[in-house]
């Protein structure tokens, strides 16, 4: 039956070949469209799977970027039974890098208490260090950095070179790479040296990144941590000016993110407990008076794995609804195709029914037939969609991170047959439909 | 009723059959209540001129179509009583049919073409060898592989042929076998399915306007206007 469907479509190969390349076409866009959520769920899990401790941000804080919090809470941190380090960090956008303003992809500089750094078991960039050394005790206070060997590329700069951050000099001490978009793009320093070169106050940080002392599990510890900071408050987070431009993917990335994941609005109510003095204006030094939410959030790997999986569910939906629109075209492409074919191949169907085909075993030949232009257009799809990402990813390797994976794949190839199917079915029933004495009259 | 000369053993019997169309409103009556019977191991001819209802009656005979009255039996099995699969597995197992236009798959070359009958049900590898023969008893031991457009009506015919006689059937229906041949050819088949009545028992039926091949034995049904001429 195979060889007999496959003669059939040879024996009318433009037409066949123009519905494989339509299939092909609408299935290749799926493959790509759908590797840009890969890619986002490839990223962040990348990332923070390597972030093996908890982060404490502000709450609704979409990422530790775009968080701010009060830096003498670490004091209270260090207390919790069960926390191991504190290492405190602040963040600032770096506008310009060697003289060369930065817009995409971008750039940041992270500030971080080295010696809390050194204290902790497991560091995400000393143990993806590749070139030169990780800091030392003598770097606090001083302008040595790291960078990441994509930024060390792209400015032909290695170790013991200096660089220009935001017009002020650094030296860099070490080169890592970690393999993700999302933390390849920064510098790092002494946190008090980032407070300098981002004017951000000295009492506040950005998060705390926490390492347990293995007394507790994680769980038990993210539990403690938020419930010892309930009952104060911090204004919810708003996305700052400096990241509410246009033109920065993660930036953007980020509010889509929030906005997918963020509770709903704090409510504020003034005249409680002062938490904290001399926050900047983003965290309010007003504390409700009896608050059930904590300020803060402890994120683990897990949450955050949680969330972008429902941020991906949102945009697998729209994704899903851009793909509707190239499938449509194709299917209906196929349902012409054989429409065509059975206009045709009346007579030999008549002929068919004569030597004692039945009605389903001819819809059994069409929807094989239809089937097989599935399959050809999903296997060429499949493969250019892929090839596509692959390609894209090694143009564009600090800007654009694809991933079409085998399940993505392997349910596009299977939808594509299952469109050649469907859209073989109709065609397939009116030829089973006509009179085997009209058919064979007509021919 | 017409019978058969022979009719001791009837293997198809056809009792008071219409088959009427209808279009725009307006009902065309093909056959007014026919009845006859041929007798098993017969070589029939239906003869008579266009739009007299010959192919009609063939096709019915076939189980192509249903008639708007009447019953058709053919080895004691009603034709209108039968499910749809029934009759799909008669037209496979007990009849074959030969048309005018020889009617191949242009797709395939000879040899799966007299296995078409059989490739839905997985048997067509199982009956390649006997295909073979029966297109080397034909006389297209060499063209196997050919596909129809490379050959002459002639092979095609006996392709057909072959693929009539490859399920054994107990009845050859043939609607104008030699309207496109030359006279040579046309002859050449007749001869092939005269072996064939003669050597297996196959009953034949067979439409035709051209009565040279026509044989004093022969059962001949005239027809005309949908109903048979009486001698």
């Amino acid at each position: 039956m195979i060889r007999f469907a496959l003669g059939n479509l040879f024996s009318r190969p433009l037409r066949t070949v123009l519905s494989v390349l339509g299939l092909a076409v609408a299935i290749s866009g799926m493959v790509g469209l759908f590797s840009i959520a890969g890619g986002i769920d490839k990223v962040v899990s990348n990332t923070f799977e390597q972030i093996p401790g908890l982060l404490v941000q502000q709450q609704g804080a979409p990422i530790p970027l775009f968080s701010t919090l009060p830096a003498n809470w670490r004091t209270e941190l260090e207390a919790i039974p069960g926390v191991g380090v504190v290492d405190p960090e602040v963040f600032c956008r770096v506008n310009q890098l060697d003289g060369k303003i930065i817009i995409n992809p971008p750039r940041f500089a992270i500030g971080m208490d080295v010696n809390a750094r050194l204290e902790l078991k497991r560091s995400l960039y000393r143990e993806n260090l590749v070139d030169g050394r990780f800091f030392l005790p003598a770097d606090v206070e001083t302008n040595h950095c790291l960078v990441s060997r994509e930024i060390s590329t792209s400015i032909s700069k290695g170790v013991g070179d200096e660089i220009d951050v935001n017009g002020t000099h650094f030296e860099i001490v070490g080169i890592y790479e970690t393999g993700s978009m999302m933390l390849d793009v920064n510098i790092l320093m002494d946190i008090s040296t980032c407070r300098r070169l981002g004017r951000i106050d000295i009492n506040t940080v950005g998060c705390f990144y926490v390492e347990t002392d293995d007394s507790v599990d994680s769980k038990t510890l993210q539990k403690s941590i938020e419930d010892h900071f309930r009952g104060r408050d911090l204004q919810s987070w708003q996305p700052r000016p400096q990241f509410s431009g246009t033109g920065n993917a993660i930036a953007n990335f980020a509010r889509r993110l929030d906005k997918t994941i963020k509770a709903p609005s704090i409510n504020s109510q003034p005249g409680g407990n002062q938490a904290d003095e001399g926050r900047s204006d983003e965290v309010s030094s007003t504390v409700s008076a009896q608050s059930d939410r904590s300020p803060i959030e402890v994120r683990s790997a897990d949450d955050w794995g949680k969330r972008i999986a429902e941020f991906s569910q949102d945009l697998n939906i729209f994704l899903t609804l851009m793909t509707a629109i190239g499938v449509s075209i194709a299917t209906l492409s196929i349902v012409n195709t054989m429409l065509m074919s059975v206009t045709e191949r009346t007579t030999e169907f008549g002929i068919l029914r004569a030597n004692g085909w039945s009605q389903s075993e001819i819809i059994r030949l069409m929807t094989l037939e239809s089937s097989l232009i599935g399959l050809s257009g999903g296997l060429i799809g499949v493969s250019v969609g892929w090839f596509a990402t692959v390609l894209i990813n090694w143009v564009w390797p600090g800007r654009l991170q694809l991933h079409a994976g085998f399940t993505l794949l392997l349910f596009s190839l299977v939808f594509s047959i299952a469109l050649g199917l469907v859209g073989g079915l109709y065609p397939a029933w009116r030829a089973s439909r006509l009179s085997p004495m009209e058919s064979i009259r007509r021919g | 009723m017409v019978k058969s000369d022979e009719v001791n053993n009837p293997l198809i019997e056809v009792k008071d059959l219409t088959k009427s169309y209808r279009r725009a409103n307006f009902e065309t009556l093909v056959l007014r209540g026919i009845s006859c019977e041929v007798s098993e191991g017969s070589f029939a001819f239906v003869v008579g001129p266009s739009g007299s209802g010959k192919s009609t009656l063939l096709y019915l005979l076939g189980g192509l179509d249903n008639p708007t009255s009447g019953n058709i039996s053919i080895a004691g099995q009603q034709l209108t009583e039968m499910s749809a699969s029934e009759l799909d597995t008669l037209r496979r197992t007990k009849i074959g049919f030969i048309f005018q236009s020889f009617n191949l798959l242009r797709t395939m070359n000879c040899i799966d073409n007299v296995l078409a009958p059989f490739i839905p049900t997985g048997q067509a590898a199982a009956k390649r060898e006997e295909a073979e023969a029966l297109l080397a008893r034909v006389g297209l031991g060499d063209r196997m592989h050919h596909r129809p457009s490379e050959l002459s009506g002639g092979e095609q015919q006996r392709v057909a042929i072959a693929r009539a006689i490859l399920k054994k059937p107990k009845v050859i229906l043939a609607d104008e076998p030699t309207g496109e041949l030359d006279t040579e050819t046309g002859r050449r088949v007749f001869e092939i399915l005269r072996d064939l009545n003669k050597t297996e028992g196959t009953t034949i039926i067979t439409v035709t306007h051209d009565e040279r091949y026509i044989n004093s034995n022969d059962k001949v049904l005239r027809m005309q206007d949908g109903q048979f001429l009486t001698k």
